[in-house]
């Protein structure tokens, strides 16, 4: 299984991101099949969705798309539902093995946290790529109001999307993008707004290419 | 409704041992699904404008309070779906291909609100109240 694992805070557009990411997945074949079902009928892509809410809302909007997904809800998979992930994380891989596993956190999680808990416990893991939404248009005020967790999220990132860049004058984009290589400066970067439909390439760069 | 006005989040720890803070806002959640069943059909531009009205005002009602919104959030689920998404500016809408030719007579709207700043309780008060006042609407 190889793990890509979305964080960033609540708003970000991970949401609408993994949505582009799955479709991409889904029409991108590997090794002679598609990822949306292999050969068995089993699915090749699950998506976790970890929601803080009794109530789901991110589940369903992936569902609606025909994607498979997993519920992990009212908590968060850093702490207070890291043992679920896990169980959750092994019963994929033994019922279903699928080349691909999407988790969604929740806005006010710690990716790293969840990263040391699956290498830790986490059962057939190939590769683990953290992938960090930043929302540029309200990187200002998110960055000022709660730095510890925005900075949290962003530092140990392996792909950096700083996501909304289209509610920004060009000049603003660029301060951001400063501000966020600022705290990490070796993840690969890109600038996007996934109101819009996303270049595949940047998918290929940012997801499947290892 | 008056509201008493926040400079700082109640903070908790959040269970993390990190290098960053250890300590982030607590937010209020509010989160509930609801079965709509009407007596007649009822349009989907009518449901959007409904759900709409309650983002706004909940996006306003934290405005107007200085607390931050995390996200408020609709889906509604059914034959056609209608997504609604707002971080405190704009509202963003999102609908499956028929959803502007739909009438229903039940639909199953989910609904969100993560903000910062007010308790569960206050949040739960208003945002249920206002719900309510919303769906009447319909």
């Amino acid at each position: 299984m190889n793990i890509l694992l979305f964080g960033g805070f609540l708003g970000s557009g991970k949401t609408s991101i993994i949505l582009q990411v799955a479709r991409y997945l889904v029409e991108t074949r590997k090794e002679g099949f598609s990822t949306r079902q292999t050969d068995s009928g089993k699915p090749s892509l699950v998506i976790i969705e970890n929601e803080v809410g009794e109530t789901g809302i991110d589940d369903k909007i992936l569902r609606a798309e025909g994607l498979s997904v997993r519920d992990l809800f009212a908590g968060c998979i850093c702490c207070t539902l890291n043992a679920e992930l896990t169980i959750c994380l092994n019963e994929i891989q033994e019922e279903l093995s699928p080349q691909w596993v999407i988790i969604e956190t929740t806005g006010m999680a710690f990716p790293d946290k969840i990263v040391a808990t699956i290498t830790k416990f986490g059962k057939g893991i190939d590769s683990i790529k953290t992938i960090v939404v930043a929302d540029a248009e309200r990187w200002d005020e998110l960055s000022t109001v709660m730095p510890g967790l925005i900075e949290g999220q962003i530092a140990k990132a392996d792909v950096i999307l700083l996501n909304k860049i289209d509610c920004l004058e060009p000049k603003q984009v660029s301060d951001v993008k400063e501000g966020v290589r600022r705290i990490n400066s070796s993840a690969l970067f890109y600038a996007i707004s996934a109101h819009h439909e996303v270049d595949p390439q940047v998918w290929r760069e940012a997801v499947t290419d290892k | 409704m008056s509201e008493q006005q926040h400079e700082h989040f109640p903070m908790h720890s959040h269970q993390h041992s990190h290098e960053f803070s250890n300590e982030q806002p607590d937010p209020a959640i509010f989160s509930e699904t609801h079965s709509l069943v009407f007596l007649e059909k009822v349009s989907s531009e009518k449901i959007q404008q409904a759900l709409t009205l309650w983002v706004e005002e909940i996006r306003d009602w934290a405005k107007g309070n200085a607390y931050l919104v995390g996200h408020i959030k609709i889906f509604v689920e059914g034959q056609e779906n209608l997504w609604l998404s707002s971080t405190g500016g704009n509202i963003n809408i999102k609908y499956s291909p028929e959803w502007s030719e739909w009438f229903t007579d039940k639909v199953s709207p989910s609904v969100t609100a993560i903000i910062f700043g007010t308790t569960k309780e206050t949040l739960g008060e208003v945002a249920q109240v206002r719900l309510q006042a919303c769906l009447d609407y319909l």
